[in-house]
Parts: structure tokens; C-alpha cells; sequence
């Protein structure tokens, strides 16, 4: 079982949730950190054997001396990575999504491919579970190939939960994808309302089943509950607008273990995932 | 004409809350909503929209299921995981699609057509304090980078015509391609932070890339009371990297209500409003007479 922590808006916390579902867990759970441009859930828990893991892609590479200047990759290529020159073929490696549709076009196999550096994985182990994060490289624009590479840890006899990144763009897409199951978490604000109808909507469109975690919540009469109601959608619980996770979350602090009365939440939510104890 | 751009890395730290509040002082201004993925910006600036045009970004593919005959090639050579399979056919999970045609290419049936790709809308409104370009990237939408790069265009383009030299862009959380798009040719970054050890985490990669793409930079801490040791580290930290403190904003949920009420934080009366206002006035002061440290 697999369970992707999603949100239209960022700061509503899905780390705050990933981090104390992980600490409340009852069996073997990995935790996937896949906001691969902000990874932030190493900054809440103790990792040990940590292990690295480098990321490349493939981008092609022209040999100068079979290439006939015949043009074939740069007119397939869909996002304009190549261009002929007069006397050269030259990639801009920024516009290449690493498809491989040159290499395969090229009659003459001047075109092949060589790896770039992207990122890495960083896989550790803590007291609570086992934990893969994805760290972009500063500079790269292509996301999507690093969040398939931390993915590809999922083992699927165990339970595990994805830390996804903000927003429905090809990032938050290649996160969720392999979800069995989606947790939004909407702060009930008019912004979070906002960016949450337009996740909800991509999730329907991809079919994933999901429910809502309602993140500094006041009340139960919030925008993000109506819509809920409305939608019928299921609210899994309300983490109450207290300063004290606000203050536990700035110094890299588990509510659950420094706020013993939110152990129970945590679990509850867990359980609700999961099933009970393994 | 200046163009400045907002950004955090960590998401949800008040760079909309800010960019709001900069239009507001500095109207008239033209402003840019560069978080494509989740724009929020209008909901601060009270506006008319005068322009809404689709945008088809790129291609998707498409499987005839007619005449697949589930031989599984394309699902071989899609590098995107976006070929999945039922029965015995297979099919395009467009969301995952980037558009590359490479299933087109090996489909020895023709089974397989790529058609443009809705990318989104983009849209020009009236507001206020100026006109705000802002856009909805289609859901599960490629090309995010692009769209951003519409609308800076667009917004530049109109600069240029009404005489306007300021240019206002809110941009994305992350450090990826819509955020390069948004850096992309600007003058200069507000990077706005909380004491937080994840937002201290993530601005450090955010100002990784304004170093490799040369761009000068303030920083506003906002909510500082919550941790003024971790502020005080924050704004060393900042200056040792070249980028000068402009301001602290004191933790205030106050400041939801200019969601709510649909209005920038410095028409409320609210602690932190003063807050922002002083922020603001020294970030303009510094676009137009900027030194920088460095």
C-alpha cells in the first residue's frame, strides 16, 4: 500500500504529515521524500547508515564524424533540444526531457547517448522507517526522471508513504503516480481552497482515490470542510491551528513525540491508511 | 524597465502576501502571477479580466485502440512511465505524457497520433494597482517553465507599450523549471523566508541558483518571532551570501483576512501590515537605487 502526501498550495503540511505518520507507524514503512526540490522530512529524523546514491539521465551525444548534418533528429525532437548549424549539431541539454526519440531516428547511429548528473538519492535508515529522499541537483530544470528514480524504491509488500511536491505539474504527477491512495493537505484558507479544487480535479481525472487532512484548522464550519461536504470528500482529520506545532515544526521537532497529545491523531489517521497494526 | 521576481523554495512563506503588497505601493505596476501551478495572486488584487486565451503547450499521444494490436513497443520505449496497459491494449495515462512522439515513432501499426496539448489559459485582468498577468496551468500539466515564460513575455511586451518600469513577478516554491523560467533574464530576486529549518534548507538551495544565474537579491523574514535566534542566523547567513535583509515580519494570523476580505495585507489593520509596508518601501527604494552588497 502505497499513500502519496499531496497539496495544491505548499506549506499546508505535508511534511508535518509524511514525518509524524512515519513516527506513529505500527510495521514496516518506508517513507519517499519525492518534493525533490525542497526535501525537507531529513530534517526530522535521525538517519543513520545513510547511504548515496548518484542520479543521471541520458542526453544524446552526436558523433561528429558519422553525423551527415541530415537534420533527422533535430525535426523529431519535440522540444527543440537540437539544432543543425552549418558545419555541427549541437544539443541545448537545458530543453532535453532525455527521451532517447533522437538516438532512435538517427539512420546513421551518429546519435548516441551519454548520462548527466541530475541529483541523488540519499537512503537511510531511522528508528521509525526506512527513508529515500531525492535531492535535485541546484540548477537542473527536469525533475520528473530523479522522482521515477526515488520511486523505484517502493516495495510494494510494505507500506509506503510519499512526501509529493506542491502543485499538479509534472513533479506533484510523477510523485503520485504510483499512489494506491492520496492525502491532501489544505490549510483552510481562500488560496488553499483555491489550489486544492484544482488537485482535487487532477486526481479525478487520474482516477486515485483521496481524503483530506485539514491543516491549522479553527473551526469545522472552514472553506476547506464545505468543499468537502459538497464534494463529498473525506475529511481523515483536523490538525488544530496551535502555535506549538507551528513552533515544533520550525526547530525540526515530531509533534507526536513533543506534543504527547497529538500521538493519538497521528495514529488515528495512520490506521485509517493502513489498517491496524500489522 | 526593472523586473523583480519573489521566491522562497519552501512554499506557503507569504511571497504572494508580499508580491501583493508590493503592487500595491508601487502602482501603477505591471504584476505577473509566475506560480502557474497554484496562482493565487489574484485573489488579493480585486480585478477585471480582459483577456483570456488558451494555450496549447507541446503534444500528447494517443492510442487507437482500434488498432492496437498490444504488441507493447511503445510501452518499451516511454522513458515517462506514461504507456499503461489494460487487458490486452495499452493505453496514453496522459498526466505522465511529456509529448516526445518516441511511441508514434516505433507504433509499427500507426496505431498511435500525437495531438496538441491543452497547456492551459492564460489571462490578462485589470486590477487597482495595475494589470495583472496571471495564468492556470491545465491539470497535470507539462510545461509549466513555458507558460511562465508566455506571460513574462506578455507582461514585458505591455511594460514597454504603457511606459510602466516595474515589473512585479510572484513566482513558484521549488527550485525547477518553472522557477528557472521565472529567473530567467530578471534583475533582481526577493527571497522570502521563515525561521524554519526547512525554509532555512530550501532558501540556501534558492540562493545556490541566484549565484549560478548571477542575480542580486533582498530577503524578508516573515513570522520572525517564532525562532529571532533562528532570524538573527538567517539574515548573517544572507549577508555573508551577498543578499541584504530588508525586513522582518512578525508572526500575525491577521493577515489571512486579506484573503478573506480579497484586499492587500497593508489595506488591513493588523500588526504585521506596518510590518510588510516598511519591508516594502525598502525593497522598492532598492530596486531603483539598488547598490548591492557584495
Amino acid at each position: 500500500m502505497t499513500v502519496a502526501i499531496a497539496s495544491g498550495k505548499g506549506g499546508t503540511g505535508k511534511t508535518l504529515l509524511a514525518v509524524n505518520l512515519s513516527y506513529v507507524s505500527t510495521g514496516e514503512l518506508q517513507l519517499l521524500d519525492c518534493d525533490v526540490e525542497a526535501p525537507n522530512t531529513h530534517l526530522f529524523l535521525p538517519l543513520q547508515n545513510k547511504r548515496t546514491e548518484p542520479v543521471h539521465r541520458m542526453i544524446p551525444q552526436i558523433d561528429a564524424s558519422l553525423c551527415t548534418l541530415c537534420g533527422e533528429c533535430s525535426r523529431f525532437c519535440a522540444f527543440h533540444a537540437l539544432a543543425v548549424l552549418r558545419n555541427k549539431v549541437v544539443l541545448f541539454p537545458e530543453l532535453c526531457h532525455s527521451c532517447g526519440g533522437c538516438n532512435r531516428v538517427c539512420r546513421l547511429g551518429a546519435v548516441g547517448e551519454t548520462t548527466e548528473p541530475i541529483g541523488e538519492i540519499i537512503y537511510a535508515e531511522t528508528p521509525y522507517c526506512c527513508h529515500v529522499q531525492g535531492f535535485l541537483q541546484v540548477g537542473t530544470a527536469i525533475v520528473p526522471p530523479l522522482i521515477h528514480r526515488v520511486t523505484e524504491y517502493i516495495q510494494s509488500e510494505n507500506h509506503t508513504i510519499i512526501d509529493a511536491s506542491p502543485g499538479t505539474g509534472c513533479a506533484a504527477m510523477a510523485a503520485l503516480s504510483p499512489a494506491d491512495f492520496v492525502v491532501l493537505a489544505a490549510e483552510p484558507t481562500p488560496f488553499g481552497l483555491h489550489d486544492m479544487r484544482r488537485l482535487v480535479l487532477c486526481l479525478r481525472e487520474l482516477n486515485k482515490p483521496f481524503s483530506v487532512v485539514v491543516n491549522r484548522a479553527v473551526n469545522t464550519n472552514d472553506v476547506i470542510t464545505e468543499f468537502c461536504r459538497n464534494e463529498d470528500i473525506p475529511i481523515l482529520a483536523r490538525i488544530p491551528d496551535d502555535r506549538r506545532i507551528t513552533d515544533c515544526c520550525a526547530v525540526g521537532e515530531i509533534t507526536a513525540q513533543h506534543l504527547p497529545e497529538y500521538h493519538e491523531m497521528f495514529l488515528g489517521i495512520y490506521s485509517q491508511l493502513f489498517g491496524g497494526a500489522q | 524597465m526593472k523586473e523583480l521576481v519573489i521566491l522562497s523554495g519552501k512554499g506557503g512563506t507569504g511571497k504572494t502576501t508580499f508580491s501583493a503588497s508590493l503592487a500595491y505601493l508601487a502602482a501603477p505596476a505591471i504584476t505577473v502571477d509566475c506560480d502557474v501551478n497554484a496562482s493565487n495572486l489574484h485573489i488579493l488584487l480585486p480585478h477585471k479580466t480582459q483577456v483570456i486565451e488558451d494555450v496549447y503547450l507541446g503534444q500528447e499521444s494517443e492510442i487507437n485502440p482500434g488498432l492496437c494490436t498490444g504488441c507493447g513497443l511503445c510501452f518499451e520505449a516511454c522513458r515517462f512511465h506514461a504507456i499503461q496497459k489494460t487487458n490486452r491494449a495499452y493505453y496514453v495515462n496522459t498526466p505522465l505524457c511529456e509529448g516526445c512522439g518516441v511511441c508514434s515513432l516505433v507504433c509499427p501499426e500507426h496505431a498511435v497520433s500525437m495531438n496538441p496539448a491543452f497547456g492551459g489559459q492564460w489571462m490578462c485582468s485589470e486590477t487597482a494597482v495595475g494589470t495583472l498577468y496571471h495564468a492556470e496551468l491545465a491539470s497535470g500539466g507539462e510545461n509549466s517553465g513555458k507558460l511562465v515564460s508566455i506571460l513574462r513575455r506578455e507582461a514585458r511586451e505591455a511594460a514597454q507599450k504603457e511606459n510602466h518600469d516595474l515589473i512585479i513577478c510572484d513566482g513558484p516554491p521549488g527550485i525547477g523549471c518553472p522557477v528557472i523560467a521565472s529567473l530567467t533574464g530578471t534583475d533582481r530576486a526577493l527571497l522570502v523566508t521563515e525561521p524554519s529549518i526547512a525554509a532555512v534548507h530550501d532558501l540556501k538551495r534558492i540562493i545556490q541558483l541566484l549565484h549560478r544565474m548571477s542575480i542580486p537579491a533582498g530577503v524578508c523574514i516573515n513570522r520572525w518571532d517564532v525562532s529571532p535566534k533562528l532570524t538573527e542566523d538567517i539574515e548573517q547567513y544572507c549577508k555573508k551570501e551577498g543578499i541584504e535583509p530588508l525586513g522582518r515580519i512578525r508572526y500575525d494570523r491577521g493577515l489571512i483576512d486579506s484573503q478573506k476580505k480579497g484586499t492587500t495585507p497593508l489595506e488591513l489593520d493588523t500588526p504585521a501590515a506596518g510590518d510588510i509596508q516598511q519591508a516594502a518601501e525598502r525593497i522598492i527604494e532598492r530596486i531603483y537605487h539598488g547598490t548591492e552588497i557584495t
